[in-house]
């Protein structure tokens, strides 16, 4: 409820990065997972947009398609950007935490 | 497992490139989704909001000249279709813009009204001169392309060549009308000339002018959907882009602030009060009308700003 409240606050990008530091995943495996990992519900619509972002930036990469699956793959500028970006919530996160508890 | 129509509908939003590149995953993830229980409604919702992004977005749009210039293309339509919803809009306008009684005493506000009227009346010529520079290079840019069909190739002439029946037929109208003769003061007699064919010429320039709109649509649809134009067509379109939405906020802004003043006229005759504030409610639906669509033009500029941007780096 105070979450719902808070709105939004789960970056569709950084999920489906994060849900391929696991390994290559093609579109359905990318949204169970990030279902199961983080609770948000994600549809084709927003999964391929993000996708499409990402493979423009280099950050992840499209193996070949075998029965209208294709599965992504994480590029090292991907998993470089996404530990920069993951330190920073990290930070922010613990900072936060600690605040707090005092 | 075969698609909804509806989830059929949703991915015919999405662009050609996206549909090239992605459509038989994203078919077979959404297969997947309703194979497990996921809601058909929240699958469209989800891909027709994703569709707007990838056409607003371009994001992921590969780095090739035709599809760029595709997207200029229909871009400029978006900018420029608005004009054709202007033209019947202004033909509704029926005010004078002095304070109605013809006693020829007018208030200070008047002088307002009529001063806005002729700018909402510049902002209209200003527009239309701009379609038809726009249409020119259009045409010249579907005739110089030889992948365009045959047919596309006739329909980007249908336009022009209505206007000039609908300007010969309106001229032949003035020719033949009968001059008149001043007779006892206040009626007048026909002198000679063809009053009944004036006025059918009249209605067959008002048939053209109609079928010029239609075919313009018509154009204009199709030019979106399969043209293939040369840059210069493409630059001069983006300029044309820019120059319509211009315009058209120049119209709204006048007729909005027509309709403010209409609507504050306070006179001692009430009967005027009356036909004012009716006038400013007419304005004001109007001003709002155009507040609509130029920002549909808006849009269409902006995405045409940054289209004509790649397209023309590609194509150096």
């Amino acid at each position: 409820m105070g979450l719902k409240r808070l709105g939004r606050t789960q970056d569709p990008t950084i999920l489906v990065l994060t849900s391929l530091t696991g390994g290559p995943k093609h579109g359905y495996s990318l949204i169970q997972d990030i279902e199961s990992m983080s609770g948000v519900t994600m549809g084709p619509g927003t999964l391929y947009g993000v996708l499409a972002r990402l493979e423009e930036e280099g950050l992840v990469e499209a193996l070949p398609a075998e029965d209208r699956r294709r599965p992504y793959r994480l590029t090292s500028l991907g998993a470089a950007t996404l530990r920069e970006r993951l330190e920073t919530i990290s930070n922010v996160a613990r900072i936060g935490l600690a605040r707090l508890r005092t | 497992m075969t698609q909804g129509g509806a989830v059929n509908t949703a991915f015919k939003l999405y662009p050609p490139w996206w549909r090239d590149r992605y459509l038989k995953e994203a078919q077979r993830v959404t297969d997947d989704l309703i194979e497990s229980g996921r809601t058909r409604w929240r699958i469209v919702l989800n891909l027709s909001g994703g569709a707007l992004r990838a056409r607003l977005t371009a994001r992921g749009m590969p780095m090739k000249v035709e599809p760029w210039a595709r997207r200029t293309n229909a871009s400029i339509v978006l900018a420029t279709a608005p004009t054709l919803g202007v033209i019947p809009l202004m033909l509704t306008i029926r005010q004078v813009p002095a304070i109605p009684g013809g006693s020829g005493w007018t208030m200070p506000s008047s002088h307002i009204a009529t001063t806005l009227y002729l700018v909402l009346l510049l902002g209209f010529v200003a527009l239309i001169s701009t379609v038809i520079w726009g249409y020119t290079s259009l045409s010249n840019g579907l005739l110089t392309r030889g992948t365009n069909g045959r047919g596309l190739r006739v329909m980007a002439r249908v336009p022009g060549y209505l206007t000039v029946l609908a300007v010969v037929l309106v001229v032949a109208s003035i020719v033949i009308e009968p001059h008149r003769l001043v007779y006892h003061g206040n009626s007048s007699i026909p002198l000679n000339g063809h009053p009944l064919a004036a006025h059918d010429l009249w209605v067959a320039a008002g048939v053209a002018i109609c079928l010029c709109w239609l075919a313009s649509v018509v154009l204009l649809a199709w030019v979106a959907h399969r043209a293939e134009l040369p840059v210069a067509s493409l630059h001069s379109g983006t300029r044309v882009s820019v120059a319509v939405s211009i315009f058209l906020w120049t119209m709204s802004a006048a007729a909005l602030a027509m309709s403010t003043v209409y609507s504050k006229q306070i006179s001692e005759l009430s009967g005027i009060r009356v036909q004012s504030v009716i006038l400013g409610q007419s304005l004001l639906l109007l001003g709002i009308v155009l507040c609509v669509l130029s920002i549909a033009s808006t849009i269409g500029s902006v995405l045409t700003s940054r289209s004509w941007k790649v397209t023309s780096h590609l194509a150096r």
